[in-house]
């Protein structure tokens, strides 16, 4: 990172303003001759209401395009020129400042019902990084859980003490539990700040699959110390660790055009940027003042509870007065991504309903226009599938009443004569400068790699870079419509009211979705393209063709959902050096270590538990229990009906066994300390016969472990009274 | 004690509930780290000699050396682990955690559930391993302090402001527009 002395708070506002008014002339720009041009290509033929509407549509598309073929113009711009000189990153002098951090961060990760050794494997390479770069001290760890699982629960305790006992970490990294998952991740954050958030000034937080190296953390935390006006720096997480080519393809595609988006974003949103979620870094005192999430009037999907809290907590911390900044150069931030096209679909479905309550927010008082203009693009960037999909319609349609009706173009009533074009022409142009638009990032993203010649060979070289932008382009061709049809569907049942859960996300080997899944998922895209492509046929072999590459991807939808979504193609495609990314080629410390314990990952018992094995072990074990009991809530004298009724469910769970039990009922015992105590020693003090057959089971003697020679030859070191047992009890 | 522990160990005939107490006490130890077959055979011993000795009608055996195990835990990490404010049961859950923590019966095997004095090494561990949890909560108060309105109200009032301005004044009232 360069040295230069940017001062936030110093930026101009009129320098902002300038900048913006520049991007949304340009937008104009180059919108306009386009939207010219398709009124043009209708005007020939004359107007009506589906026409209209199809140029409305265009209009607003086009628009989309532009501006992001233009953030990635400008990002482009600003990286040939050495980059932008109002960046966050340039706010620190990089040389000098290097001393110990003062404030204290915690580094959080909400989690919910996720892979046990995939958090703790992530926890662990976090830890271990920051303890290398000697930065340890600065920093606390929480992982807050809102799993429902009680096994998950359980496990999710054991890996943390296991973390714990392994790295030393007593005092420095904690585990809780929530009772109620009230709101979420952005109410299991907001109990983090209620509870611990006064002890410190920043928290990082994570996602599960979140990775970020000791200097990543450090360089966020450097950048809020240089600008007490900040209340929060978003990092860019790239995607790694993918191994279907689904996933590969994501993380090749955000990892080759990304540096020029990112760049272009920032020239436009400097102080007033966003919030993703994660891999960022906020300031606890203002967050906790005013960025507690409000419900939105009424119920169902457009009401109630916030889904999309990020995008909001942006805009109430830049409402009460402080800066949100995207650091688009932070090394060392990295996420994992879905591993296939349906579980990026079923992500999207929490996303779309999360962004389409955003429409109460555009207007709601108080907001900067920037969070207006963020809570918009959110919208947008959803609603635009169903408007692609009626202009397709429309188009279909507009076509069809082209042949219906025998109409020609106009020879003449449009300005394209002045410069002797013919409809023919028109329409060529307008397509071509649509797929300019489409391709202009990719473009640029090429012409920007070629000034990095070591990123350059970390992508495998020229050949293997066009290559996987090729069949990138090619099979994000295919997708994209799948996309759309499914974000249709999603903002219909939206609209229905039918409200969507909070699903664990399936990343990695475990995210193949199964043939049933993919055969119910697509069936229904098969049949529309298979009956779309001939009425287009039927219209005219030419609007077959034109609309080809969009039903290519509806007939294939099961073909190409299911061979993107294997690991073993993707694995052979990483072998082979194609879609490989610098984190492939050279990858961080951080993200080996993390590979290489995944590889061996705990296969254990518990990892494997199923129906109530976490409520046994949690009461069964020793150490598992005693774990569990510790991490419970210190709770008042609990009412004498309440001890009542606990005793009934321990009494029910030693004779019957756990299945005796409701759910609700064995959640209520395992949130209860005073109960897991005394059925631990109630257990462990029962005769047999007392007992389910189950817990029988967890009390059998362990097959005779062969003595270890180093335990056999154990030295006899001097032995304490022997009547210390006696005494105890005589004390008890 | 040592005597009457060797009738009854893991292997003595099952002539009552004792032999089976006594598997259960081992079993417990082992699932406590404790590893080491000698310690394992003269703690078990012991706990099932006292036991033995407290031997009432009516109270089996497994539950009287279960509670002897107990009550020699919990007077074991009484003097080693800070008193909490804490109902008994929950204190020596604390206490089994850092024991388990630290790996303290693995490690200390000679020290472990016998009186004197331990080593310093081992009472840091217990005591390090006991602050594994979260710090003291502070709390602060998280209001939402954002009021969201309707839509519609929102809308309304949004029209309202804009309402204001010179050009939309201009544009909805004849009066400016006339300059009267």
């Amino acid at each position: 990172m360069q040295v230069q002395n940017f001062d936030p708070a110093q930026l101009d506002p009129a320098r902002i303003r300038r900048r913006r008014v520049f991007v949304g002339i340009m937008v104009l720009l180059v919108t306009t001759p386009a939207v010219v041009l398709m009124g043009d290509l209708h005007l020939r033929t004359g107007y009506d209401g589906g026409k209209l509407a199809h140029l409305l549509i265009f209009a607003v598309l086009f628009a989309l395009l532009a501006l992001g073929a233009l953030q990635a113009l400008m990002g482009f711009i600003l990286r040939r020129q050495d980059g932008d000189t109002c960046r966050i990153t340039s706010s620190v002098d990089w040389a000098e400042d290097t001393g110990p951090l003062v404030a204290r961060t915690a580094i959080v990760m909400p989690i919910c019902n996720e892979d046990t050794s995939r958090v703790s494997e992530g926890v662990r390479a976090i830890y271990a990084s920051l303890e290398a770069d000697g930065r340890l001290p600065g920093f606390d760890f929480f992982i807050l859980s809102d799993s429902s699982d009680s096994n998950c629960w359980v496990r999710e305790e054991v890996a943390w003490a296991g973390l714990v006992r392994e790295r030393g970490a007593g005092g420095r990294l904690f585990y809780r539990k929530r009772r109620s998952n009230t709101n979420k991740k952005a109410g299991n954050i907001a109990d983090f700040c209620r509870r611990w958030g006064s002890h410190y000034r920043y928290m990082v937080v994570l996602d599960a699959d979140s990775i970020m190296t000791g200097g990543a953390i450090v360089a966020l935390a450097r950048m809020m110390e240089r600008n007490p006006g900040v209340g929060l720096i978003q990092a860019i997480p790239r995607l790694v660790n993918g191994e279907t080519i689904f996933a590969r393809l994501q993380q090749f595609a955000s990892r080759l055009y990304g540096p020029v988006f990112t760049a272009g974003l920032n020239y436009w949103q400097l102080g007033e940027a966003n919030y993703w979620g994660h891999n960022a870094i906020i300031r606890v005192a203002p967050f906790t003042k005013h960025c507690s999430l409000p419900d939105l009037p009424g119920d169902g999907p457009f009401g109630g509870r916030i889904m999309s809290h990020d995008y909001v907590e942006a805009a109430l911390m830049r409402r009460a007065g402080w800066q949100v900044w995207l650091a688009a150069e932070v090394e060392g931030s990295y996420e994992e991504c879905p591993a296939n096209l349906i579980d990026f679909a079923k992500r999207d479905r929490r996303w779309l309903q999360g962004n389409l309550q955003h429409t109460r927010l555009v207007v709601a008082p108080g907001f900067h226009p920037m969070s207006r203009v963020h809570f918009a693009l959110g919208i947008l960037s959803y609603l635009s599938s169903p408007l692609w999909l009626a202009f397709l319609i429309l188009s279909t349609t507009i076509a069809w009443r082209f042949k219906a009706t025998g109409l020609r173009p106009l020879p003449e009533g449009s300005f394209a004569n002045l410069v002797a074009w013919r409809f023919g022409t028109e329409a060529v142009l307008l397509f071509s400068l649509t797929v300019g638009l489409l391709l202009l990032p990719k473009v640029l993203a090429l012409l920007d790699l070629r000034a990095r010649r070591e990123e350059l060979a970390a992508f495998g070289g020229w050949l293997r870079t066009i290559v996987g932008v090729g069949l990138e382009t090619l099979l994000f061709t295919l997708l994209a419509p799948l996309l759309m049809l499914f974000h249709t569907k999603f903002i219909i049942l939206t609209l229905c009211r039918q409200s969507v859960g909070w699903k664990t996300q399936r990343r990695g080997r475990d995210g193949a979705a199964s043939a049933g899944e993919i055969v119910s998922a697509h069936v229904g895209h098969v049949v529309l393209g298979v009956a779309w492509l001939a009425l287009a046929w039927w219209i005219d072999p030419m609007l077959a063709a034109w609309m080809s590459p969009i039903l290519a991807g509806f007939i294939l939808s099961m073909l190409v959902s299911y061979f993107t979504g294997r690991v073993r193609p993707g694995l052979a495609l990483k072998r082979m050096g194609w879609l490989q990314t610098p984190e492939e080629a050279r990858p961080p410390p951080e993200l080996i270590q993390l590979e290489q314990r995944l590889a061996h990952r705990d296969e254990s018992a518990a990892m494997a538990w199923t129906g109530d094995d976490g409520l046994l072990a949690a009461v069964a074990d020793p150490f598992v229990n005693a774990i569990h009991v510790s991490q419970l809530r210190v709770k008042d004298e609990p009412a004498p009906a309440n001890e009542a009724r606990f005793k009934l469910l321990q009494d029910q769970l030693l004779r019957a066994g756990p299945a005796a039990l409701s759910p609700r009922d064995k959640l209520a015992l395992m949130f209860d300390a005073d109960s897991m105590s005394q059925l631990h020693s109630r257990l462990w003090a029962a005769p047999a016969v007392e007992l389910a057959a189950c817990w029988r089971e967890k009390l059998a003697p362990e097959a005779a472990r062969p003595v270890s020679p180093a335990a056999a030859a154990e030295p006899v070191r001097p032995a304490a009274p022997t009547d210390f047992i006696a005494q105890s009890v005589k004390v008890a | 004690m040592n005597d009457r522990s060797t009738k009854t160990s893991c292997s003595a005939p099952a002539a009552d509930g004792w032999p089976a107490a006594a598997v259960r006490v081992e079993r417990y130890l082992r699932a406590h780290g404790l590893t080491s077959p000698r310690q394992l055979q003269r703690l078990t011993a012991e706990i099932i000699g006292v036991a033995r000795a407290r031997a009432r009608p009516g109270v089996e055996p497994v539950t009287l050396a279960m509670q002897t195990m107990e009550a020699g835990l919990t007077a074991w990490l009484a003097p080693l682990l800070p008193a909490r404010p804490v109902k008994a049961s929950r204190q020596l859950a604390h206490g089994r955690a850092a024991l388990a923590m630290g790996e303290v019966p693995a490690r200390w095997p000679e020290y472990f559930l016998r009186g004197g004095a331990v080593p310093a090494e081992l009472q840091r561990v217990l005591r390090d391993a006991d602050q594994a949890r979260a710090p003291e909560i502070r709390f602060s108060n998280m209001a939402p302090r954002t009021q969201l309105a309707s839509s519609r109200t929102s809308a309304a009032t949004k029209w309202q402001l804009s309402a204001r301005w010179p050009f939309v004044r201009i544009v909805t009232d004849p009066a400016v527009a006339n300059g009267s």
